[in-house]
Formats: C-alpha cells, sequence, structure tokens
C-alpha cells in the first residue's frame, strides 16, 4: 500500500468517527477547530485536484501557514498530488524573509501556499527582496479551488519524494532534507511499533508542523487513524498547563516534545493547577530533539505524579530529519551510566571511580533501525562501551540533501573500513552500552537551543552588522554545558580607532542585545579581543574548537573586555 | 513610580526570578532582560502569566517593546488602567 492509499484507508474507514481538534488561542481561552476525517481527506483531494490542474509536478511547493488545519490540508494536498512539499516556519521580520526566499533558491520552487489572511503580507515581504524569480501566493481557503471529486490518485513510487525538510545547514546555506514516500512509511512503521500507535491513540501536540517532531508526530498519527489533538507552540509556551489540560480532557496517551519542553512544564504548572487533572491514559511522553537531562526526567515524574503520570511515561529518544525521525526510544525502564570523566575525554565508557559524568540512555535501537558506532578517523566499527560517531542504516534514512550531490555522498554514504555500507554518518558522538544508546556529543559546532539547531556561523556574521568597530572583524560563537543548559560566548575582535564614543562595555550590551533577539536566545556571553587574538588556519579560517579551549582553560590573548559574567549567572 | 506599579513591578520580579531559579534580589528591573539571559521562552512565559494574572490581552513582542522590568510595569499599569476605564 502506498503512503497515499494508507492515509486514505484510514480517513475512509474513521472518516467520521475521528478527527483533528486544533485548539486556537482566543482572548485567554482556547477555542476548538474540529475536522473530522472525511472533511480533511475532502480538503486534500480539493486542494490535489487543483494543483494537479495548474502546476507541474516536479516544483516543490513551499507551505508557509499558521498553526491550524489549513496547513494539513495543504500538505496532504501536496502528498495526494505526488508534489514535493516544503513545510517552513512562517517569516515574521526581515532576517526570516531572507530564509524562506533561500529556501526557495535551493529547491527551485517558484510556488508557495498559503491563506488569504497572510496571502498580500508574504507578497509584500518577499517583493522587497529583489529575487530574480517570480514567487506565486496562492491562498487555498479564500474560493473554492477545485471539485475535490475530480481527484484522482497519483502515480507515485517508492522514490516519489514526500517533502523536503529544511532543517539541517545554516541560514545562509539552507539544506533540505528529501523524505520520499517509502522513508515516510518505514518510519511511520518504526515509530508505530516502537511507541505502539493504533487507531484507539490519542496524539496531544504543540510542536511547529516545520519541525521534524512536529510533522511526523501528526503524520504518524493519520497513518494509524489515530485521534489528534494540537495546538500552537506560542499557546502552550504561554501557558504549558494547556497541554497537560488538553490530554486529561481529551484522553491524550500520546505527547512529545524537547527537553525543554518537560523542564518548563515543571517549572511552571502549579501544584494548583494540576487539581482535578487526570494524566494516567499518558503512556508515552517522548523526549528528543534535544540532549535529554536527567534532571528533567526526575523532575517531571515527581511534579506530575499527583495527576496521575506514569513515571515509565517519560521515553528519550534519539532520532533525526536525516533518519526521518526517530532511529532509537527508551523501552519504559530509564537508564543512566555514571561514566568516569577522564575515561569518557579518551572515548571509552568506565564506571566513575572519580569525577563523573551522567549518562542518559536514548533507549535500544527502534525495529528497522541498524545502529552502529565507528572510530571517525579509522572507520573500524568499535565494540560497546567505546565512543565513535553514530552511524545509521535503515529504510528510514532519507534519500540526502536536495540537489547537493557532495553533501550527500559525505553524510549519506558512510562505508566502514570492511566495506559494509552505506550507512548515515550523524555527526553526533555516542556509545552502545548493554544494547542501549548514550549520547556523548554531537556535530562539530552545532549548537541546541530550546530544541532549535544553530549555527555558529549565522550568528557570527549577524554581529557583524551591530557596530562599525566589529563590522569586518573576525570573530567565533561557542558553546559551553554550564548546570544543564547551553551557553553562548561570543569571542569577538574590534577596531578600537571606530569605536567612537561607545564604550566597550556598550558595545557588548549592544552585541548582547542584538543577538538575543535576533537569534531568540539568552543574551551570549562576549569577550572581545584585539584582532591577534583570534586563531586563524593557515588559510585563514576561524578556529573555533580551539578559541572554545583556549576560554575554557582562561589561556585568551589579546583580551580587552570580558563580560562573560552573566554567562550561567541564570542559575 | 506609585503603588500600583511597585506593586506590579515585584509580581514582575518574582516570576522572573521563578524562570530563571534565582531569588528576586538578583533581578535587576531596570536591566535589559535579555542581558539577564531571558532569552525567547521566558519571555513568552511572562506573556503567558501576565495575560492570565491581570487579565489583559498582551502582544508576544511586549518584551521587545518594553525591554526592562520597569517598563513592563508601566504598560501592565496603563494596560489595566485603560481596561477599567472602557468597562466602566
Amino acid at each position: 500500500m502506498t503512503l497515499v492509499e494508507r492515509l486514505r484507508s484510514q480517513f475512509e474507514t474513521y472518516g467520521d468517527s475521528h478527527t483533528f481538534t486544533y485548539l486556537h488561542e482566543s482572548g485567554r481561552t482556547l477555542v476548538e477547530d474540529v475536522a473530522a476525517f472525511r472533511d480533511l481527506d475532502r480538503g486534500a483531494r480539493e486542494v490535489a485536484a487543483w494543483l494537479s490542474s495548474r502546476h507541474a509536478t516536479s516544483q516543490p511547493v513551499l507551505l508557509l501557514f499558521e498553526p491550524g488545519l489549513d496547513f494539513w490540508r495543504a500538505f496532504l494536498g501536496c502528498l495526494y498530488t505526488g508534489v514535493i512539499a516544503i513545510p517552513a516556519p512562517l517569516p515574521h521580520d526581515q532576517r526570516s524573509m531572507q530564509r524562506v526566499a533561500r529556501i526557495l533558491r535551493d529547491a527551485d520552487s517558484s510556488l508557495a501556499l498559503t491563506t488569504a489572511k497572510l496571502r498580500d503580507l508574504l507578497t509584500a515581504g518577499i517583493d522587497g527582496l529583489g529575487l530574480d524569480r517570480p514567487i506565486a501566493f496562492e491562498a487555498i481557503d479564500d474560493s473554492r479551488l477545485a471539485d475535490p471529486d475530480s481527484w484522482t490518485m497519483p502515480h507515485t513510487t517508492a522514490d516519489t519524494v514526500a517533502f523536503l525538510q529544511y532543517t539541517s545547514g545554516s541560514t545562509g546555506d539552507p539544506k533540505g532534507v528529501v523524505v520520499t514516500h517509502a522513508n515516510m512509511l518505514h518510519n511511520a512503521e518504526t515509530i508505530t511499533q516502537a511507541l505502539g500507535v493504533s487507531f484507539k491513540s490519542v496524539l496531544v501536540g504543540w510542536i511547529p508542523h516545520f519541525h521534524d517532531m512536529g510533522l511526523i508526530g501528526v503524520l504518524v498519527g493519520l497513518v494509524n487513524g489515530a485521534n489528534l489533538v494540537g495546538m500552537s507552540p506560542l499557546a502552550f509556551l504561554k501557558q504549558p498547563v494547556r497541554l497537560l489540560r488538553a490530554i486529561s480532557d481529551y484522553r491524550g496517551t500520546i505527547s512529545t516534545a524537547p527537553n525543554f519542553a518537560y523542564d518548563l512544564i515543571a517549572r511552571r504548572v502549579t501544584p494548583e493547577q494540576l487539581t482535578g487533572l487526570d494524566l494516567s491514559t499518558w503512556e508515552v511522553a517522548l523526549n528528543g530533539a534535544e540532549p535529554v537531562r536527567r534532571r528533567t526526567i526526575e523532575r517531571i515524574q515527581n511534579a506530575l505524579a499527583p495527576a496521575g503520570f506514569v513515571p515509565s511515561a517519560m521515553r528519550p529518544a534519539y532520532g533525526m530529519a536525516e533518519v526521518t525521525l526517530l532511529a532509537t526510544f527508551s523501552g519504559g525502564i530509564q537508564r543512566y551510566l555514571d561514566a568516569d570523566a577522564d575515561a569518557l575525554e579518551h572515548n571509552r565508557y568506565t564506571p566513575a571511580t572519580g569525577r563523573a559524568v551522567s549518562l542518559v540512555s536514548s533507549g535500544a535501537p527502534a525495529p528497522g533501525i541498524d545502529v552502529r558506532i565507528v572510530d571517525p578517523q579509522s572507520l573500524h566499527e568499535l565494540p560497546e562501551g567505546r565512543v565513535g560517531e553514530i552511524w545509521l542504516r535503515s529504510d528510514s534514512v532519507a534519500a540526502g540533501y536536495y540537489r547537493r550531490p557532495a553533501e550527500t555522498a559525505e553524510r549519506f554514504n558512510g562505508y566502514m573500513s570492511d566495506g559494509t555500507g552505506p550507512y548515515l554518518r550523524t555527526g553526533d558522538l555516542g556509545l552502545l552500552h548493554d544494547g542501549e544508546l548514550y549520547v556523548t556529543g554531537r556535530r562539530k559546532d552545532l549548537l541546541i537551543v530550546n530544541g532549535r539547531n544553530l549555527y555558529p556561523q549565522d550568528i557570527e556574521e549577524f554581529v557583524q552588522d551591530v557596530h562599525p568597530a566589529v563590522t569586518g572583524s573576525r570573530g567565533v560563537a561557542v558553546s559551553f554545558d554550564i548546570d544543564d543548559s547551553e551557553r553562548l560566548v561570543l569571542i569577538q575582535a574590534v577596531k578600537p580607532e571606530l569605536l567612537g564614543d561607545t564604550s566597550y562595555g556598550e558595545l557588548a550590551a549592544a552585541v548582547k542585545g542584538a543577538v538575543a533577539r535576533g537569534f531568540e536566545i539568552p543574551a551570549p556571553g562576549v569577550v572581545f579581543v584585539n584582532r591577534t587574538g583570534i586563531h586563524l588556519t593557515t588559510s585563514g579560517k576561524v578556529q573555533r574548537a580551539s578559541m572554545r579551549a583556549a576560554f575554557l582553560n582562561a589561556e585568551l590573548t589579546d583580551v580587552v573586555h570580558d563580560s562573560t559574567d552573566t554567562v550561567g549567572a541564570s542559575k | 513610580m506609585n503603588a500600583n506599579r511597585r506593586s506590579i513591578l515585584r509580581w514582575l520580579t518574582a516570576q522572573l526570578a521563578s524562570y530563571l531559579e534565582v531569588s528576586a534580589t538578583a533581578i535587576e528591573p531596570t536591566v535589559p532582560l535579555a542581558e539577564m539571559g531571558v532569552d525567547s521562552v521566558h519571555a513568552v512565559s511572562l506573556v503567558g502569566d501576565v495575560e492570565a494574572h491581570f487579565d489583559i490581552d498582551v502582544d508576544p513582542t511586549m518584551i521587545f517593546d518594553y525591554p526592562t522590568l520597569a517598563h513592563i510595569a508601566e504598560y501592565i499599569d496603563d494596560a489595566v488602567a485603560e481596561q477599567q476605564e472602557a468597562v466602566a
């Protein structure tokens, strides 16, 4: 059965009985927008009938929507047409509009679907960028697009591309992970088996639809005929108790989120708010997309116990867009390792005797996923207890990066020294112990803040525009794990002659404010140095790793100003 | 600053201290929030709690338009007064 056939058979079986309910903010309360599966299917056929009559199916279609059911009509419509969908974040300023423009260019797309409410704003925003190729924004909701009954099942094969997931690559250089219909079906089956998803499940979520966890989470629900309840990220972040209330009201069984969201729930939901809530139906609280913290797991188990939350529901997982979504999943008995810090620095696990590092198990490989630990230099497979690069092999592994053969070969064509492969090279570091995966580090340079991947080069480039004294000077953004949260430090060269009336303190405040606002992260620590204080390679590239080590060991040179005192000050 | 604003500010300080898990005395009402390690998740948290506590609608960009707690206290005080006038 193809992906579209699978979806349609569920929509037919549960056409009237099952629903996708979206909870929209209205003032300070949430109101329901309910679509029965029959309506969802009809909306998708309408979009698909219209799309196939006007659009060349070889070109990807960008989807720019507010959180809600309109996105899902459009997305399913793309699947029903066999065209490539690109779910993207809705741009809200010049910078995010630039990102949309770069995605359009990278994907060679000239059509974006949206709603009547947003169309004019988006058209004006993109016109201001002066693209060399015109973009048509079409609203799917201002009139009937086509007769849903004129839709015919598209011809799709296993290799037909379902969507591009633009979570990889920096803002300046976005890369689209190519997820085929076969990848989607395979990982949906993997997740279904691992989490025990069925038509009886009730999935409750708030993760954005342009995030792999939000997108695939809903799709897995739909291919199983499960009931779905959604709300916007903003609605959840404003009042985290809303998620718990929805789980209690709709008898939710599965909800997924990055670690920070569980931390937020534990911190912000009060015992009074929990009164009267019943969380005993919650079977799976999947925790993934960023490092899983032991402290968070224990806090949430304690905080939610009075509402009947089952401690074993908290399930750490590991995955990424490059494997569609899920690779490993915790089986319900949470394991931790107290690893010896010195041994770990030498890529080896031994039980702690002195300084300890607490490692959280991300569970065993999910059904249909082959997980190996490989020495990234020698390419030999490593035995249990040794730290190496995490390699994955599965039909869930995506087809590569869209129109990027070189980057695809580098990441998706890993062969071990004995010739076995191809494997996806995740770039993450980890070890296997008793058959379970413990992630110990991540791809060089990548920063993860609140579940979002950030690239240091984006921040370094952004800082250039803050003040003439830093424009054209080199700098590095590096991150540190302080008290269970990721903290950023910017080490930036300054031209003192261009400071004018600005003091170093004022410049540091300006840089902090601009970065915090531009990237929606806590203000970084800032160190200003003279030009010679930045380490460069012989070819003139900045050496982030070497700068990071120098900062950690207090060995930075040519320092003219240091305002890193706020780093970690929040703890 | 009038008594209203002082009490709003005390409440705001206590909220922020709880998000950041520091004591209220560590919060400076006149230092921009971004410089105190407040990220977008904290900012939206504050918006949500202000809405619920004062029963007013707050735009999520509040934290950018009113960068310090002292500014936010003034904003809330005005918004609450405006709302009471509208009701009266």
